[in-house]
């Protein structure tokens, strides 16, 4: 009979009103010497440059104020860390919601399905679009584009599909537009969504990550969105991130050649939508074979570990990308990953590795 | 009960007439919430909590609530005063007739600070409880609510501090606490910016002579320069912890 | 498994991207738990996360407790007041709870879809449990039959509503009655021959109540034929059924409640024996634990509250 675990933990507030302890409880929180230079910390209504000369320009976090002489300044609007580009100032600021630029890889989650595109919840003030337009669809499927209904959407995506995808360009009013022209993006299936805070997740270092040894891939979206799945070679259903690899599954098991596709349909979506049966031309993929599972457990163990280290790295501020997560990862191995949960061990894990994850993360 | 000692000059929590109480501040208690903040000033103790800004469903489409469509700095604000918060439970809490109007003044100072969203049909939620009440709670409130929606990471023009201020026998006394404020003596409530001085919004309670204004709001302000130079710290204190983690 | 909403009944997902995981993450999920007995963070399904708990922070109340089970935060307050017993229960004090869980919770306006999980459902099984079943003992509450009582108002907010509310709101309830402190009082007959309480001048002359029996509430989830302890958004939403109950150190029962959802599959009779057992052995983990850490605390200040 298995047994119940898991510590509770109780303090007393002191009775004079201070809480400090209060904020070891909530986050794995500790001091240490500080490196930020004052010179970079900014707060709002801080006045940043004298921006007389118009040289200057109020990036995010900023803005431009005149005042009487045609004198002029860039001041702060957040409270953060100032950065200074070419011609733009920007404060960054510690938290706040996704706003998108082109380019960025973003994971979402559909949430409406229209007659001609998909709303898509990517964590940014508002909803992002995917057109139909923005699709590849399977050769067979370009002539009925015309036709397109909301039955016809659904068979492609529905609401509460996640989607990887990247952001064409921003719309009036701020809404993102997105595609998935390109064989890199499609729906996930099979795996675990993440949330960190988007500023750990900027665009650099690489968002498709494969751990090949340890059968884990990862998605890590512009928007704080984190998907952990198992790789193509792990699973028995080649359902998956990665069209292209899918493709070339598909292929080795002689499939007919088909069209670039980029959304995985299954068999089940197929006939639960009355999609004709075009075997020549649908990805109709085989059924999952009887007795075999989606992940195995030493999968699911490294999957598990990764979730932990990337919520550790989430809480304690660290950039969030294929190194660091390398990083925290082995220096975890010695515990379960359930132990990395326990406040104490995630302290002990993290302090181990913080300089070298400092060094991997110098701030501009 | 003499609230300043007339032997040691103090008040009767040993502060001097032109002293604000200690002030203390978690950020992100309510994670949920896109900012949040647990402030402290004496032993008057907020929660801040602040939403948005997202999008408040209203569209072209709608017969929405058309102010909230034409007002692009569209902050919403509550003040409650939780059951526990005094000495005496109150029975019927979130009733207190003041509260509506404090809520007002919030919105009126935040409005001043906060910058056009760029949807029109976007809004922040911003919602001030008082947990446990010693005084100074629409100033408290001010203050809080500046430092939520500062962890939301919304911008804003500059900050609003609040600040309380009564006179007694003549003498201005700065953040007024709940054992200060039995005794129906004038006070005053002020949400500043401290920067440029700016009062935005005022609070007067009990009647008082138009002769004691004057000194009354220099008190606040006064306080409300204080209470700034703390905050301020406060928040560059946080930053530094925060992003200091991995800079080199 | 988790049924999958049908594509026709709903053209607009709810927004609570956060809670929310389509069948193809539920199979993930579930398959993890039903074949090898491995959750998404790597835990077992007996297995809690740590439990925080914090007392004592609210001056102005004589008793109080902030919890933090999971992503739940539940600050449970303890107001004291002297009343009149009720004429059907003259040797009995009274014991209120109210929730609060607005404006901390999501601001997305919630149509609750489960209502047990509601704040004034929660509310009821609180007030239930703790006053009208016993779990509180009120004749502890009496100070004198038919004239006075102690009256004991609980008000709870809710900082963060994740999942296992119940179980975080009486795990609070429990601690911070544990941290009351009630003001010994002395009582003076007058010549009309009614009482009067009077308090004592003594701000360290409390006493108060032993809290070890005091019930708490566990809530299991199953996925599959397993059930899980402490459970995270996204396995609430991939359960099939739920088990509620609450329970003492003595063994006694409560409060129970068994749903399973309108899953097809119902509920078969043997697995309520092992549905209740599990509950009641997760409940004794937790409660022994928590007593423990408890009694190991430094005793509080005094009584006063130190507002006035």
């Amino acid at each position: 009979m298995a047994a119940v675990s898991g510590e509770v933990m109780v303090q007393r507030s002191a009775a004079d009103g201070s809480q400090n302890d209060d904020v070891e409880m909530r986050e794995v929180h500790i001091s240490k010497p500080n490196t930020v230079r004052n010179d970079q910390i900014y707060i709002p209504g801080d006045i940043i440059l004298d921006n007389t000369e118009g040289q200057w320009m109020d990036g995010h976090g900023s803005y431009y104020s005149v005042l009487p002489g045609n004198h002029s300044e860039i001041i702060a609007s957040v409270a953060g860390l100032r950065q200074i580009f070419t011609r733009v100032v920007v404060v960054d600021p510690l938290k706040s919601r996704y706003s998108g630029e082109i380019g960025d890889i973003v994971v979402g989650r559909i949430i409406q399905v229209g007659r001609k595109s998909w709303t898509v919840d990517v964590g940014a003030q508002r909803h992002a679009v995917l057109n139909l337009g923005a699709i590849n669809l399977p050769g067979g499927e370009l002539r009925r584009k015309t036709e397109a209904d909301i039955g016809f959407m659904r068979r492609y995506l529905q609401e509460g599909d996640l989607v990887s995808a990247e952001v064409q360009k921003q719309g009036a009013d701020s809404q993102l537009l997105l595609h998935t022209r390109s064989l890199r993006y499609g729906r996930l299936v099979q795996g675990m969504l993440l949330h960190v805070q988007p500023r750990l997740t900027k665009r650099g270092k690489g968002h498709f990550v494969s751990y090949e040894t340890f059968g884990v891939q990862l998605i890590i979206g512009v928007n704080g969105a984190v998907w952990i799945a198992p790789t193509q070679k792990q699973m028995n259903v080649p359902l998956g991130l990665d069209a292209g690899e899918q493709q070339r599954r598909v292929q080795q098991e002689d499939y007919p050649e088909e069209e670039e596709i980029t959304l995985c349909i299954t068999e089940e979506d197929a006939k639960k939508f009355g999609a004709k049966d075009k075997s020549k031309e649908h990805t109709t993929l085989p059924q999952k074979p009887a007795g075999s599972s989606i992940a195995s457990l030493e999968v699911r163990k490294c999957m598990a570990r990764i979730k932990n280290c990337v919520e550790i790295l989430n809480r304690e501020q660290v950039p969030i990308h294929r190194e660091s997560i390398r990083i925290l990862y082995d220096a975890s191995r010695r515990y379960e990953p359930k132990e990395l949960l326990i406040p104490s061990v995630a302290k002990e894990v993290f302090e181990s590795v913080r300089q070298d994850l400092r060094e991997q993360n110098p701030t501009a | 009960m003499d609230l300043v000692s007339s032997f040691t000059g103090l008040r009767l929590d040993g502060r001097r007439e032109n002293e604000i109480r200690d002030i203390r501040c978690q950020f992100g208690v309510a994670k949920e919430a896109d900012g949040s903040v647990l402030f402290e000033q004496g032993n008057t103790k907020i929660l801040a909590t602040v939403y948005g800004p997202f999008d408040s469903g209203d569209n072209d489409d709608d017969d929405g609530d058309l102010a909230v469509l034409e007002d692009p700095t569209a902050i919403e604000c509550e003040f409650k005063l939780s059951a526990f918060s005094q000495q005496d439970r109150r029975t019927r809490q979130g009733e207190d007739p003041r509260s509506e109007e404090y809520a007002e003044y919030m919105e009126t100072c935040y409005r001043v600070i906060m910058f056009p969203h760029k949807n029109a049909s976007s809004i922040v939620r911003l919602s001030c409880q008082v947990l446990q009440a010693d005084g100074g709670h629409l100033a408290a409130a001010l203050t809080a609510g500046t430092l939520a929606l500062i962890d939301a990471g919304i911008p804003v023009k500059d900050l609003i501090v609040g600040c309380s201020a009564t006179v007694v026998e003549g003498k201005p006394l700065m953040d007024v606490s709940s054992q200060e404020d039995l005794q129906r003596l004038p006070q005053i409530t002020v949400g500043v910016i401290p920067r440029n001085q700016e009062i935005i919004v005022m609070d007067t309670k009990n009647r008082f002579h138009k002769d004691l204004l004057a000194p009354l709001l220099d008190a606040a302000v006064k306080g409300c320069t204080q209470t700034f130079q703390v905050i301020e710290k406060i928040v560059r204190d946080h930053v530094r912890k925060a992003a200091g983690a991995m800079s080199s | 498994m988790g049924e999958r909403r049908s594509a026709q009944d709903e053209s607009v997902l709810q927004e609570r991207e956060d809670s929310y995981i389509n069948a193809s993450e539920q199979q993930f999920l579930s398959e993890g738990i039903i074949d090898y007995d491995f959750r998404l963070d790597g835990r077992g399904p007996l297995d809690y996360r740590t439990i925080h708990i914090s007392i004592g922070e609210v001056l102005s109340a004589s008793g109080s407790a902030r919890v933090t089970l999971g992503e739940t935060c539940v600050l449970a307050t303890v107001k004291t007041a002297i009343k009149t017993p009720s004429k059907s229960h003259p040797d009995f004090g009274f014991i209120e709870f109210s929730i609060d869980s607005s404006p901390l919770t999501s601001h997305k306006h919630d149509e609750e879809e489960d209502e047990s999980r509601s704040p004034q459902e929660a509310r009821s099984i609180l007030q239930s449990v703790y006053q009208e079943s016993g779990g509180v003992d009120r004749r502890k509450l009496c100070i004198v039959k038919g004239s006075k009582c102690w009256a004991l108002f609980f008000d709870l907010i809710i900082f963060e509503k994740g999942t296992s509310l119940l179980d975080a709101a009486s795990l609070a309830v429990k601690a911070a009655l544990f941290d009351t402190k009630f003001a010994n009082v002395t009582v003076v007959e007058d010549e009309l021959d009614q009482f009067e309480v009077e308090f004592t001048d003594d701000p360290y002359d409390y006493w108060q109540m032993d809290a070890t029996s005091v019930p708490v509430v566990t809530s299991l989830h199953k996925i599959g034929p397993v059930f899980l302890v402490d459970v995270t958004k996204e396995e609430q939403v991939a359960a099939n059924a739920s088990v509620v109950i609450a329970t003492n150190s003595k063994g006694t029962l409560f409060y129970q409640n068994t749903d399973w959802k309108g899953s097809q599959f119902g509920f078969e009779l043997n697995l309520i024996d092992e549905a209740m057992e599990t509950a009641c052995r997760a409940a004794a983990h937790v409660d022994s634990r928590l007593m423990s850490a408890l009694i190991s605390l430094p005793p509080p200040k005094s009584w006063k509250n130190t507002l006035l």
